[in-house]
């Protein structure tokens, strides 16, 4: 028995090590595990965007809880809603439907999914265009009464001729037709760098394009133009068979100055529009009495350049000659001269689109007019300055109407304002059209002898017969002016400061060489 | 041995006369277990120093939904859009009510990421519990922007 158990006992310890010792695993004998394929990503989500147009971008917010991504923009911005380049990042690895790069117009909600690289997880957006809106406020800054002009003469002289007599250099200066330049506050901060030009040259014209490039049309010729000294009874010669040479100032005031166009005709009372370093549009009128409609000449450049093809008169189909007839005035008497009575200022590049703003002396009625009313405007009929706009230089006008004198502390319409309110005149430098916050408007500066006014139509609220004034006609003041109130208006818009501002420059009442100058600002507050 | 034995009987007549009855400490009841209300903060210390990455300090009040006890909750801080600037989402400082003898887990000391990850899931996950009856409510947290102001 006890040898049976050591043999059981045996064969059990044998038994076990067969079990547990197999044979022995060599590498290769099993196939090696399957990697478990890495997790996809299920991040699905739009992280930035922004659309762009040109210079301009308008960046999305965006939402994630509401999957939305708004896009606010200023009216100014517009375009880069309505023909807008997208740009945009989303979640790594992860797919956008529609691609955003196939769409321009953004100005209805867009959708857009973005799908995670599991293809499972997916987020829609929905990409809104919310226009920002303004109420806009102008407001008197600064002016100086008095301003002395250095050019010497009486009326009628280049000092105060009436017709661009100042514009901007910049968001920050100001430049007046004697080459002074000044600040915002209309404090005199050095002299316009001249360079080769011939000193005894005059400035003819002064404008600026969009971003503040000064601009000026100066009299060149054979001889040179000049002035006579003041001789007592304010004669002054004129030499009238000077050219014109436009001159930009690309790098400021104080840096040399770049002639860019020369022309045989006397070319003044320019208005700008556009861009100097790519496209720009230059009216100016032709400096004599040549009859026609007007005299003003649409001058197109790109890069500096003038094109021929895309030159063109601009007509207004108000003939500067007296209207033939019974008359109650001394032909001739009320038009100043038909140099001096005009002026059309373009909002745009493009003869065949830009906004054109324009205003012009009337002649006197003729008694057989309907509108001839000598109770009216009590001056023999005349039918003062007329003020329209006009889109393209073909369009049909939009007859814009102010209120023109103030008697007894009450501006009153009509009553010596000649036919539409604007006064007995029209300066060649007297209106500006110019965009603030998406609306146009046009600062319109006129006379009526006893005064001088200024308005700001909002030219973009104003239909016919309603004329929406942002200012309404304001005298700027009072008093007999010798030489007339002879006005320039200039415009510049300082987008870093989302500020426009105008400056107005006409004759001081009593003096015959000073000036008065004065800047508005246009601000805006969001709604 | 008798004596003894009446000793013992008058000690245990004694306890019985001489003792009160003990108060039951109070027990929430599970619905209390829960947070009452919670700020969200845009500074590490609710309050501005030197080193502030902003220039002032604001505060969200939560939206809390408590869902019955037994279900998670939800904490849900809004952004006005016009306080958008002043807040990074990912670094934010929270601080709870709560009853007495409750207590958060995590603790809410330092700086949480309240955004929503990948899957649109809040990444953070407060559990308050009854350190008397054990019993936890838990809740997701989470924070936006909204589209409004103020």
């Amino acid at each position: 028995m006890k040898k049976f158990f050591l043999f059981l006992a045996s064969a059990l310890v044998i038994g076990t090590f067969a079990i547990s010792c197999g044979p022995e695993e060599k590498p290769g004998d099993k196939p090696e595990p399957e990697p478990t394929p890495a997790e996809k990503s299920k991040a699905a989500k739009l992280l930035t965007f922004s659309l762009t147009n040109g210079t301009i971008t308008v960046a999305g917010e965006i939402f994630d809880a509401d999957k939305v991504v708004e896009l606010q923009y200023n009216p100014e911005e517009a375009d880069a809603i309505t023909d807008g380049t997208a740009a945009y990042t989303i979640s790594e690895k992860a797919t956008i439907d529609p691609d955003p790069a196939t769409i321009k117009d953004w100005s209805a909600d867009v959708k857009l999914t973005v799908t995670a690289e599991d293809g499972e997880t997916k987020n829609e957006y929905t990409v809104k265009a919310t226009p920002l809106e303004y109420d806009v406020k102008i407001s008197p800054v600064a002016g100086v009464d008095g301003m002395l002009l250095t050019a010497a003469g009486a009326n009628n002289d280049i000092a105060f001729y009436g017709g661009n007599e100042l514009a901007f250099s910049g968001t920050s200066n100001i430049v007046t037709c004697d080459r002074r330049v000044y600040d915002l506050d209309f404090k005199f901060v050095g002299e316009l760098n001249w360079g080769d030009i011939l000193p005894t040259a005059a400035i003819m014209g002064l404008g600026n394009d969009d971003n503040g490039v000064l601009i000026a049309a100066v009299a060149y010729g054979d001889p040179e133009w000049t002035v006579a000294p003041v001789d007592g009874d304010g004669a002054v010669t004129w030499n009238y068979t000077s050219g014109t040479r436009f001159y930009a100032w690309p790098n400021g005031w104080d840096q040399a100055p770049v002639k860019f166009y020369e022309n045989g005709s006397r070319l003044m009372y320019m208005n700008v529009s556009g861009d100097y370093n790519n496209n720009m549009l230059i009216v100016a009128k032709q400096g004599s009495n040549d009859g026609g409609n007007g005299n003003h000449h649409l001058f197109h450049f790109e890069k500096g350049v003038v094109s021929g093809a895309k030159w063109a008169w601009f007509e207004t189909g108000i003939a500067e000659v007296p209207i033939t007839g019974t008359q109650n005035y001394t032909p001739g008497a009320w038009r100043l001269g038909a140099s001096a009575g005009s002026t059309c200022c373009p909002l745009g590049v493009d003869k065949a689109d830009a906004l054109f703003v324009y205003g012009q002396a009337l002649t006197g009625l003729a008694q057989a007019d309907p509108e001839y009313s000598t109770d009216k405007w009590g001056k023999d009929g005349n039918a003062g300055m007329i003020v329209a706009a006009r889109q393209g230089y073909q369009g049909t006008d939009l007859i814009l109407e102010g209120t023109a004198e103030t008697v007894n502390g009450k501006t009153k319409p009509h009553r010596y304002g000649g036919l539409y309110g604007w006064g007995n005149h029209c300066m060649t430098g007297a209106v500006k059209a110019f965009k603030y916050s998406g609306n146009v408007y046009a600062a319109v500066a006129g006379s009526n002898w006893n005064e001088t006014h200024l308005t700001v139509v909002d030219v973009t609220a104003s239909t016919a017969g309603n004329t929406v004034a942002l200012y309404p006609t304001t005298s700027l003041n009072t008093g007999a002016m010798s030489g007339g109130g002879l006005c320039s208006v200039a415009y510049i818009y300082d987008a870093a400061t989302s500020t426009g501002h105008i400056a107005v420059m006409f004759a001081t009442p009593g003096s015959d060489k000073s000036s008065t100058l004065r800047r508005l600002e246009l601000t805006r507050e969001k709604k | 041995m008798k004596k003894l034995a009446l000793v013992i009987l008058a000690a245990l007549a004694l306890c019985s006369v001489s003792c009160k009855q003990v108060e039951m400490p109070f027990t929430h009841a599970d619905s209390d277990v829960q947070i009452t209300s919670m700020l969200m903060w845009n500074l590490p210390f609710k309050n501005l120093t030197a080193d502030s990455p902003f220039d002032r300090k604001e505060s969200v009040e939560a939206t809390i939904t408590q869902n019955a006890p037994d279900e998670v909750g939800e904490i849900v801080f809004a952004v006005p859009r016009n306080k958008r600037t002043y807040w990074d989402l990912t670094k934010v400082t929270l601080q709870a009510t709560l009853f007495y003898d409750l207590y958060i887990t995590p603790g809410l000391s330092g700086q949480y990421d309240l955004t929503l990850d990948d899957a649109d899931q809040p990444r953070l996950e407060l559990t308050v519990k009854s350190s008397r009856t054990g019993f936890e409510k838990k809740y997701k947290v989470w924070a936006y922007i909204k589209r409004t102001d103020d």
